[in-house]
């Protein structure tokens, strides 16, 4: 089962970023955009999460379905705890006994039990992209974007980053849209990567299929390695 | 650690009211003139006859209703216009140069055209409102210039309700500005009101026990009821400090 996009049409003050454009999201997979920075990655997530409107194009039916986003940056609420900021996104969804459950769970699962009453003022940024991971599980989305959430951290974060994402998906394969420009995060997460062009619309220059489970991948430094290279040699 | 930084803050305090006290007996026994400098301990005499006056009450209690109706006016009126010139580019431009006219307009200009259009006892209302109107409307408006639109985002894509966004994103990040103009205008407020019962002369008000004090050479009295709208000054700020400390627990 995959989600079609087709011939999206984006621009932007007379500067075409999409023309055509087509591409399919497969569910239950890590769906990887990697590209350089400047080729609208961002601007397809937007579209896709309807933070902005396609000039043109058929989104079949991603208009109905509920999204959750690991951003950037953590973008918690300061004024709410680590249990407050996954439960905020749960209110209206469920009763207080499941929203109780479910928040509690996802905190354990990113390893913040004994944080879990802690202001983000007193968590260190890793501690922070974590709970804004566990939030986006935490809520009950068909489609999980993720923009370049590593971006910025240093190596062994990067990681221990990586490890408690692929293990929250282990549990609850999520359909999820990945974008970065880090071949290695490609390598690590994708199940499919799409390697965009650096032009002028916006094109595909190449799709990659990995099979092998991230956990695997992840233990296996020498198979990314191969798997990198590859990318690489499309990348440019 | 936080209760030892408190702690050694109070002496200081402690110290540095002493050394006040010190240097007022001093330079009061210098000056050997109880009309020009009254001494220290004929103040507090002074300050105890005050008190125990059967209109002292009343006196303090009519002072603080006013005090309280210009601020609580200023609250609301502030908050609303504040909002406004927050969310609304256009209104807040047009605004702008009434709150800067505003808050230029000297204090005594603001109580004597006040004397000119109300009764004695809405004058210091009037003064007290005038001058924390801009200080809450300005405070609320940056306070809202500062929300994190990156957050508004996030509630959007969580489909978080519009009522929801307001009460959990925008509330909050208005609140610590908003209690930092509440904290600021109740002080101003409230020497605007002592100022506006000087000239003004309500029956029952602290500025006016001052002036009429001063008619009589009563330099002592004059030092008690500044004492005293100090000390209510102080309390104050102390209470609304602890309202924050409450609510912006978050902080620190």
């Amino acid at each position: 089962m995959a989600l079609r996009i087709k011939n999206l049409k984006k621009s932007f003050h007379g500067l075409t970023i999409f023309e055509n454009f087509d591409i399919e999201i497969n569910e239950k997979e890590i769906n990887c955009i990697l590209g350089p920075s400047g080729v609208g990655k961002t601007t397809l997530l937007n579209i896709l999460s309807g933070i902005i409107d396609a000039d043109k194009g058929q989104l079949s039916d991603l208009k109905e379905k509920t999204i959750s986003y690991i951003f950037q940056e953590p973008r918690l609420l300061a004024w709410k705890t680590v249990y407050g900021n996954i439960s905020f996104v749960l209110k209206n969804l469920y009763n207080r006994q499941e929203i109780e459950n479910i928040t509690n769970k996802y905190i354990s699962i990113v390893g913040l039990k004994n944080f879990k009453d802690y202001y983000p003022d007193k968590l260190s940024g890793g501690m922070k992209q974590r709970v804004s991971i566990a939030r986006a599980f935490a809520y009950p989305s068909d489609i999980l974007i993720m923009d370049e959430p590593f971006k910025s951290l240093d190596f062994k974060l990067k990681k221990s980053l990586i490890v408690s994402f692929v293990k929250l998906w282990e549990i609850d394969k999520r359909t999820v849209m990945f974008v970065t420009h880090d071949v290695e995060e490609a390598a690590l997460l994708g199940n499919v990567i799409y390697i965009l062009k650096d032009s002028q619309p916006t094109e595909i220059e190449k799709v990659v299929h990995i099979n092998a489970r991230q956990i695997d991948r992840i233990l296996n430094p020498q198979k990314t390695a191969k798997t990198k290279k590859t990318l690489l040699k499309y990348l440019k | 650690m936080r209760t030892s930084t408190t702690r050694s803050e109070k002496y200081y305090i402690l110290i540095s009211l002493i050394l006040l006290l010190a240097l007022w007996k001093i330079i009061s026994l210098i000056i050997d003139a109880d009309i020009i400098l009254p001494s220290p301990e004929n103040t507090f005499i002074s300050f105890y006859n005050l008190v125990i006056t059967r209109d002292f009450s009343r006196i303090l209690l009519f002072s603080l209703i006013r005090g309280f109706l210009g601020f609580m006016i200023s609250f609301f009126l502030g908050i609303t216009f504040g909002f406004l010139s927050g969310t609304n580019k256009y209104f807040g431009k047009l605004f702008e140069p009434f709150l800067i006219i505003i808050r230029s307009t000297p204090i005594m200009s603001i109580i004597l055209i006040a004397l000119i259009w109300f009764r004695a006892t809405n004058v210091p209302v009037f003064a007290s409102f005038l001058v924390s109107f801009p200080i809450i409307c300005m405070n609320v408006t940056e306070g809202i210039k500062n929300i994190d639109v990156n957050l508004i985002q996030m509630a959007q894509v969580y489909n978080i309700n519009k009522i929801r966004v307001f009460k959990e994103i925008y509330f909050p990040s208005i609140l610590p500005f908003l209690l930092a103009g509440i904290s600021t205008a109740a002080g101003i407020g409230w020497k605007a009101v002592i100022a506006a019962e000087v000239l003004s002369q309500p029956e029952y008000a602290l500025g006016t026990s001052m002036q009429v004090s001063r008619i009589y050479l009563d330099t002592e009295s004059v030092f008690a009821w500044t004492i005293i709208a100090i000390l209510i000054s102080f309390l104050s700020e102390r209470v609304i400090r602890k309202f924050e400390k409450s609510i912006v627990k978050w902080k620190g």
